[in-house]
């Protein structure tokens, strides 16, 4: 009774503040239009947790939309699952004036499976909707209802989440029992939020306004590191059934390992008569592991497929056994099982897989901040990761997927929270050495030997496990030069050091050099070429590199008879915060000889900086794609 | 009712004794194991091995209806990890809004066959992971993975698909993205049916006989005589997708079949698809077709305000196509028929490309024009069948509106599309005109506007260095509507001219303009004031100067060895560049590109440059013309070569000398 109290009391406020709203574009201030897309005017979201397995969710958006690119965000999107009821969705149109001109329902959205990409199958669906407006601007306001079945993982709020797009008004509340304890983190947002507690329910409500569009700037860092998120979690919950309590990653490890992970690491008998056989024999365990790991990678593969319990629970290791596949969780959860036969014991950890090296946050626990599962070896000062979803990678190798960040292992004593390793930028390094002759027709031919290392072994990986012409045209898309051909690929694998991935390759590139008026015209550079960046005027981000690297080039030019360079600007050298760049071209007898270094360093750096970075960036770009010039003495 | 299901049970299980074709599932042959991947060609990864389907029809007693029932079973072999991606099955299955016409598939029968240390080993499917996937309400996917798979493994799998829609019968696919070995087809098909067969591809058949199934097929207890077909094909290449290409559905093997006649029980002859004047009939009273074509009256309050002004034919049909344009929004779905109704379009400003076409169509014949429909396939859809009409072949409809001696193919589904263009998906080959009067006939669309681009450059060579000047870019045609599209994503033009700015590393935009955003009829204008630093000053007796850097290349798109289909970029192009520089003071070409003429055999492209210093001003003007859509699988090499000779051509700089040093 008094619950639904509150509640009406909400809903009637929210109401008001509507009624007296209207949506004309000429109310927006100046400081909202300028380079947005869309317009969020208002956004009002109510979490109300009646009970662990009821959880309501009430939300109102009004998006003005300028142009095509802010539809994006002007679409409603659903997502749920078996664990979300959609109670109600509909809404309105709004003309430029702010005159009604449609209304829509939930009939009017489609229903459609989101099983992503490469997945084989996944519970999720999702329902959308964007109304048919043939003219911008216009204004789309939704009021939906939701029910989640749990409360483990509750909406956060983000409310400038999307790029382009500009917030009026925005504001979250969550209610609660005056009871239940609840955890709050709160990211980047300034300003208190407000709290009232009224007949035994709390509610607290966070505000934002104001906030002007932001575009996407590249080199910059994770948004989850500047933009405003907050994130509620209740300490006891329920989840498909589960129950449980956690205040921290230790807490909910322990929940997880008990709920999710202790049971189903059974193996069936004759695998674990193979694997002894396997192994028996090896030395050290770090050997066994390498060979189990090997056995994994032969056997399995992986397969998604997400059902039931959130996706969080692995498929039983005898299951992926008899099938031969499983998913992150699945393949994990199996490889210690393949550890345990021999006494080895390894940590399934969570981790935030991406190109972004994005922390679990150590001091707010939440299973919804992970993606992905990789396994942790202990070993005593040797602390090993297996990524077990690919079959191509060395023992021990993660790449820019799962590296350099925080991550917790679940493990029977609770959740552990683990660092993964970095790889810094001089060992990630890519050195590549040529000797091509030039011919009378300016077509260059010769060798080319390139060496991959750490955080740059994976660059060519596919290429190398590839076969045929499949092989080639991946080589071309690589090496994207006009008419070049390969022959003599080799491909060889150095697993143990760093790891490294050489590359052999004889190349022919027809008339690399034409010739005009006794010049030859040649640019030095084949094959390692930074992209130019965008010279941006109003940088608001810092500049963030994620991951640096080395690379070095040397190509020895044998020259036909009579060829000299012309004098020029040969050298150069840039040092910067951000890196080294040198270049230089000598001749030498009847050989020209061209090399490069470029080292670029991974950090933080001032938004003001950003001019500079471009400019290191750029001139990197130009003095890569210049030209030499040879005159061609006539005998 | 009973007796009647013995009965095909028996007539089924006669069948399988008479007419066995398939193979037996799980015993391989000794060459199943010994294949290797290299001998069949250097790149695919899986092969299959054998495959076999039979379809046939069966009468639905509880639903009262003939239903399409397919047998499929495969076999193949999974060279490495690459080929994994083979051993991933999904069945499509189809289902109506209510339900009540839906596709079903049953006894799935899968099993990986592993060779382990010389024995074989076959490891089941669970049945457990086979998934239903509801992609919408129309389209579900039966989804499944084989088990244990390794290096060389062998997948196998049959099932049975069962259909109320019989109108295509079965297409049957000789010819995939992996090699086959062999690939087997059983059509039974009941007397009463008669189908018009297709065949496409460049490959023979190896197999191909017709026989009489005497019974085959039983419906309200009658025993109906059947044609049994068998069409085999051994040894099939994989087929290589390429770009610039359309539809591989225009170039692969396979069988089509096109429902053209029913006799019925009591003897009358029901003509499905047959002539194009059967077609016509259909189209013109069709709910969802002609009938929309006829809704001119929809239009009637409107009309008024929408041909305000317009005194000749051609500013009424461009003012009713604006008027679509503007006020109907496209739904994303492609289509023929109508979705919601030209009414209902017009009322919710929304609909697929029926809808929107033919009330163009609609409000054209409103105003008092002369349209037609053009139903069309889109180039992803493959090219039309113009023997017979296959009316599954069109997914598309357009308007032509006849002006005196003029035409126009209309689309007003792209709000940005100038008035008479068509978009380039609609360029595909034949197209069939429908009129609600006259017979029906056949054009082939073409895009009537030249993609063009002219690039013109005017700027002065400063004392220290820089080049100041005005930059303006005039594009036509599909160039246009590229960047008009483009330009959609910005509030203003100042934003997108900021973008560009930042975009472009070698110069800055200082200022500029855009002219021709909204009228889309017109040419788009592009007009900017940027600056260039060129070098570091001109205290040098030699400067060297590349004027290739508008429009420039430097990749080239034709990279492949060989080529087997048509080169198709979808419409002609032509973009020039022209580029005047004066020059600080006294200069002499001391070196310069070679003036270049290059040309394409028939006239199909062109590339000219040309340098020339006259007074202190130095001109560059370039021309690159590619006078075809399409050109044969003959020109691959020339075209690559053309763009070669390019590329080197941009590599060679012009260098100036000065004069008033010496």
């Amino acid at each position: 009774m008094n619950r639904c109290f509150v509640l009406m009391t909400l809903l009637a406020l929210g109401r008001c503040g509507f009624a007296q709203t209207d949506y004309r574009v000429a109310d927006i201030p100046a400081a909202l239009t300028s380079r947005a897309d869309a317009v969020v005017r208002r956004e009002a979201i109510v979490v109300d947790m009646l009970a662990p397995t009821k959880v309501r969710y009430q939300a109102t958006e009004a998006i003005t939309v300028f142009n095509k690119a802010g539809e994006q965000r002007a679409r409603l999107v659903i997502h749920y699952d078996k664990s979300i009821s959609i109670k109600r969705i509909d809404g309105r149109v709004f003309d430029s004036d702010g005159f009604p001109v449609g209304k829509f329902n939930q009939r009017d959205f489609v229903d459609e499976s989101a099983v992503s990409g490469g997945s084989l199958y996944e519970d999720n669906r999702v329902k959308h909707f964007l109304p048919a407006m043939t003219a911008y601007p216009y204004t789309v306001e939704y009021q939906y209802e939701l029910e989640f079945k749990q409360n483990l993982i509750l909406p956060a709020w983000r409310p400038d989440a999307y790029w382009d797009v500009s917030v009026a008004h925005s504001q979250y509340t969550f209610v609660c029992a005056e009871s239940d304890e609840v955890r709050i983190r709160t990211a980047n947002h300034v300003g208190k939020p407000e709290t009232t507690t009224l007949k035994g329910r709390k509610m607290t409500t966070w505000t934002t306004a104001g906030i002007p569009a932001q575009r996407y700037e590249p080199y910059s860092p994770d948004p989850e590191r500047y933009k405003t998120v907050v994130r509620v979690a209740p300490v006891e919950f329920n989840y498909y059934k589960h129950k449980g309590r956690y205040a921290d990653w230790q807490e909910l490890g322990k929940w997880a390992y008990e709920a999710l992970l202790k049971d189903g690491t059974a193996l069936p008998e004759h695998t674990v008569r193979e694997v002894n056989v396997l192994v028996d024999g090896l030395p050290s365990d770090k050997q066994k592991a390498k060979a189990l790991y090997a056995y994994l990678q032969r056997k399995m593969r992986y397969v998604s497929v997400q059902i039931g319990i959130g996706g969080f629970k692995p498929m039983s290791a005898s299951e992926v056994d008899r099938l031969g596949y499983g998913d992150c969780k699945g393949l994990v959860n199996y490889m210690q099982a393949l550890l345990a036969t021999q006494g080895i014991p390894s940590y399934y950890c969570v981790v935030y897989g991406g190109n972004a090296k994005r922390d679990l946050q150590p001091d707010f626990a939440g299973m919804e901040q992970a993606n992905h599962i990789i396994l942790c070896l202990p070993f005593e000062n040797d602390t090993t990761w297996l990524e077990c979803t690919d079959q191509r990678i060395p023992f021990g190798y993660l790449g820019s997927f799962t590296d350099d960040r925080t991550v917790v292992a679940l493990t029977p004593q609770g959740g552990k929270l683990l660092r993964t390793p970095r790889y810094p930028a001089a060992e990630s390094y890519q050195h590549r050495n040529a000797t091509l002759t030039l011919d009378g027709n300016g077509t260059l031919s010769g060798s080319v030997e390139t060496v991959f290392a750490a955080g740059q072994y994976d660059n060519h990986l596919r290429i190398a496990d590839s076969h045929g012409t499949e092989q080639v045209k991946l080589l071309k898309g690589v090496y994207d030069i006009d008419h070049i051909g390969f022959s003599g690929i080799v491909y060889e694998r150095f697993d143990e050091r760093g790891p490294e991935l050489v590359e052999r390759l004889d190349v022919a590139i027809p008339r690399y050099a034409p010739e005009s008026d006794g010049k030859v015209y040649l640019i030095p550079n084949l094959f390692s070429k930074q992209p130019p960046v965008p010279a941006m005027k109003s940088r608001k981000l810092p500049v963030y590199i994620n991951r640096g690297y080395a690379d070095e080039d040397r190509i020895t030019y044998v020259l036909p008879d009579g060829y000299a360079l012309l004098p020029g600007q040969t050298t150069e050298r840039i040092d910067s915060p951000f890196g080294q760049y040198t270049s230089s071209l000598t001749q030498e007898s009847d050989s020209l000889v061209y090399t490069r270094t470029f080292l670029l360093n991974e950090g933080q750096f001032s938004p003001e900086s950003y001019a500079e970075f471009a400019e290191f960036m750029n001139r990197i770009h130009a003095l890569d794609n210049r030209k030499a010039i040879l005159a061609k003495r006539t005998p | 009712m009973k007796k009647a299901a013995i009965t095909a049970v028996c007539a089924l299980l006669c069948y399988g004794c008479l007419f066995a074709q398939d193979f037996a599932f799980g015993s391989l042959n000794a060459e199943d194991v010994s294949l290797a991947k290299h001998d069949l060609d250097s790149f695919s990864n899986a092969a299959v091995l054998n495959e076999f389907g039979k379809a046939y029809m069966l009468y639905n007693d509880t639903r009262h209806r003939t239903e399409l029932i397919v047998e499929y079973h495969a076999r193949i072999k999974i060279f490495n990890r690459d080929g994994y991606k083979y051993a991933n099955v999904i069945i499509p299955t189809y289902r109506d809004e209510s339900g009540e016409r839906a596709d079903a598939v049953s006894e799935i029968k899968a099993m990986t066959i592993n060779v382990v240390d010389g024995r074989i080993v076959n490891v089941p499917l669970d049945k457990g992971q086979v998934f239903k996937e509801e992609i919408s309400k129309y389209l579900t996917h039966v989804k499944f993975t084989f088990p244990d798979l390794q290096d060389g493994s062998i997948v196998e799998y049959s099932y049975r698909f069962t259909s109320p829609d019989i109108f295509n019968f079965k297409t049957w696919q000789m010819q995939d993205d992996i090699p086959k070995i062999n690939s087997t087809f059983e059509a039974i098909i009941p007397g009463m049916y008669t189908y018009n067969v297709i065949m496409r591809g460049p490959y023979k058949l190896t197999t191909q006989d017709a026989k009489l199934a005497t019974g085959a097929f039983r419906i309200a207890g009658r025993d109906i005589d059947c044609s049994r077909m068998i069409y085999g094909m051994r040894n099939v290449p994989a087929f290589v997708s390429e770009d610039y290409m359309t539809s591989a559905n225009n170039f692969k093997s396979a069988i089509y079949f096109q429902l053209s006649d029913v006799y019925q029980l009591n003897g009358a002859n029901v003509k499905i698809t047959k002539e194009w004047r059967n077609v016509d009939r259909e189209l013109v009273t069709h709910p969802e077709f002609g009938n929309q074509m006829k809704r001119d009256n929809a239009f009637k309050d409107i009309l008024p305000g929408i041909l305000k002004g317009a005194t000749d034919e051609l500013t009424k049909a461009k003012a009713m196509f604006r008027y679509v344009q503007r006020n109907i929004k496209w739904n994303g779905y492609w289509g023929k028929y109508t979705e919601n109704g030209v009414k209902n379009a017009l009322e919710r400003r929304s609909g697929n490309i029926g809808d929107i076409n033919l009330a163009l169509i609609a409000g054209l014949t409103a105003a008092g024009l002369d349209a037609e429909a053009v139903i069309l396939s889109t180039r992803d859809n493959g090219v039309v069948n113009d023997l017979h009409p296959v009316m599954s072949d069109f997914n598309y409809v357009v308007a032509k509106v006849n002006i005196g001696d003029d035409h126009f193919l209309l689309d007003a589904a792209d709000p940005l599309l100038p008035f008479g263009l068509l978009p380039l998906h609609c360029i595909n080959g034949k197209a069939r005109v429908i009129n609600l009067k006259k017979p029906s006939y056949w054009i082939e669309p073409r895009s009537t506007q030249k993609s063009t681009t002219h690039y013109t450059f005017d700027a002065t060579l400063q004392p220290d260095g820089m080049l100041t000047g005005q930059l303006m870019t005039r594009t036509n045609g599909y160039a246009a509507h590229r960047k008009r599209r483009e330009l959609r994503g910005y509030n203003s033009t100042e934003e997108y001219i900021e973008y560009l700015d930042e975009k472009q590393a070698g110069f800055d935009i200082v200022g500029g303009e855009i002219l021709g955003v909204d009228t889309v009829d017109a040419p788009l204008v592009e007009r900017y004031e940027v600056k260039m630093k060129l070098y570091d000053g001109l205290e040098a007796n030699e400067i060297f100067f590349n004027p290739f850097f508008l429009n420039r290349k430097s990749k080239n798109p034709f990279n492949l060895d060989e080529r087997n289909y048509p080169i198709d970029m979808g419409t002609a192009s032509e973009d020039r560049v022209t580029i005047t520089i004066k020059l600080p003071g006294r200069y002499e070409l001391a070196a310069k590109p070679n003036d270049y003429s290059m040309a394409l055999e028939n006239k199909g492209g062109r590339y000219l440059t040309q340098v020339l210093l006259t007074d202190n001003v130095l001109s560059f003007s370039q021309l690159l013309a590619f006078n075809q859509a399409i050109y044969p699988p003959e020109s691959y090499f020339a075209l690559k070569e053309f763009f070669s000779r390019i590329i080197q051509q941009e590599k060679i700089d012009v260098v100036l000398r000065r004069l008033d040093a010496e």
